[in-house]
């Protein structure tokens, strides 16, 4: 199976920032009130952990607000952190519920507009071509990702378009690795659905899926 | 072959081994029913494709995540740094607000993130007035007085308060009973 190595995920760089200090001495090290020890843990893992919330929101300056936000929380639950587990996944997964809490309270925020105006706010449907030839790669796969349901919209994402390992991902959003692998394959299935109608501009509606009900059993 | 349970199983199996994720046994398996089902090898075939596009998206990072990177006076640490002194030369209640996520973000969480809460507490206030309203102000009649007296309150039911009406008819056509009324 293809995926990050811890070293791997910490940061592109060669060597990491603070030398070979662990992870875990690190996070002693700030437990017993050394901040210096906090900024190595801050610079071996926010260019990475920027690299991940844009992902999901697309805004750099709202990137770095989130991932100061992060950091912020981390250094603040710290006591709660158990020293037997890995900190990369931890700090992961409160970056990540962070960028995905501030999407659902913007969506909610979108709510009125959505039924006062119309849909047409929305952009256009991703079952239909975009009509402007010069939409790059990128924003194409963007339009098909916010059609697939978050739980596995995210699981893609940090598997096929971040590299995480199924087990890291386990550890950041906190299930099962049975649970991740399930909503991979679904989520991949749902990409290569909505990809292939964009692509062959077939707009009639999607087949009804059932995942939800066998999932449950394995959460 | 029609669309059955191996089909929907070895689908799952493909969206799998399309991003390198599964086993050498898993394979095998999804390998002999993709040799007997051409519905099956036409999705492998898209799965693959979309595989592709997923892998070329990685492969070339956005114009913003090259810029963020790049940028050194983009990195965190004063920010938290200054927030962490912060947090250190005040009481830990009060940390929380000045370190606000909300107070970050542009439109963070304003009045219509509490809509919900009050309006249920404005409907709970008004059911709760409503039936405060409706309670007889009457001082309750304890059935010693009623025996003594039944007459005086024959024109005013409300002056019975809690009495079982079904037990003050029942009292009313046999006034000469002279057992003890049981509450």
């Amino acid at each position: 199976m293809i995926g990050m190595s811890e070293s791997e995920i910490r940061s592109s760089e060669a060597a990491p920032p603070g030398g070979n200090a662990s992870d875990a001495r690190l996070v002693e090290d700030v437990r017993h009130g050394d901040h210096s020890a906090f900024e190595v843990l801050v610079n071996r893992y926010e260019n990475r952990l920027t690299s991940v919330l844009l992902r999901f929101v697309r805004d750099r300056e709202l990137a770095r607000d989130l991932v100061q936000e992060t950091f912020l929380r981390v250094y603040e639950r710290l006591d709660q952190f158990d020293p037997a587990r890995r900190f990369g996944p931890w700090l992961f997964r409160i970056g990540v519920n962070l960028a995905l809490d501030y999407l659902r309270k913007r969506r909610r925020r979108l709510w009125p507009s959505l039924f006062s105006q119309g849909r047409h706010e929305r952009g256009p449907d991703p079952a239909v071509p975009d009509p402007r030839a010069n939409l790059d790669l990128e924003q194409e796969v963007r339009r098909v990702l916010e059609d697939i349901p978050e739980k596995y919209r995210t699981v893609l994402v940090l598997r096929d378009l971040e590299n995480f390992s199924s087990s890291e991902i386990a550890a950041i959003l906190h299930r099962k690795e049975a649970t991740i692998r399930w909503r991979l394959a679904e989520a991949r299935m749902r990409f290569q659905e909505i990809w292939q109608r964009r692509q062959t501009g077939d707009a009639s509606p999607l087949p009804l899926r059932h995942a939800n009900d066998q999932e449950s059993d394995r959460e | 072959m029609n669309w059955n349970f191996n089909c929907r199983k070895t689908r799952r199996l493909l969206a799998l081994w399309a991003g390198n994720d599964l086993g050498q046994r898993e394979c095998q398996s999804a390998e002999r029913h993709l040799a007997v089902c051409p519905a099956c090898r036409e999705i492998w075939t898209q799965l693959q494709q979309s595989q592709q596009v997923l892998d070329s998206v990685r492969s070339a990072p956005l114009e913003e995540r090259e810029q963020a990177a790049a940028r050194p006076s983009a990195s965190a640490w004063p920010w938290v740094s200054r927030h962490l002194r912060a947090m250190s030369d005040k009481p830990a209640n009060l940390n929380r607000a000045a370190s606000s996520w909300t107070s970050n973000w542009k439109g963070g969480a304003n009045w219509r993130d509490w809509l919900p809460a009050g309006a249920v507490a404005a409907a709970c206030l008004v059911i709760i007035s409503v039936s405060l309203s409706e309670v007889p102000t009457d001082e309750t009649v304890s059935p010693s007085l009623i025996r003594s007296s039944p007459a005086a309150f024959e024109s005013n039911p409300r002056h019975l308060g809690p009495f079982p009406l079904g037990l003050w008819h029942e009292r009313r056509i046999q006034p000469d009973d002279n057992e003890p009324m049981s509450l």
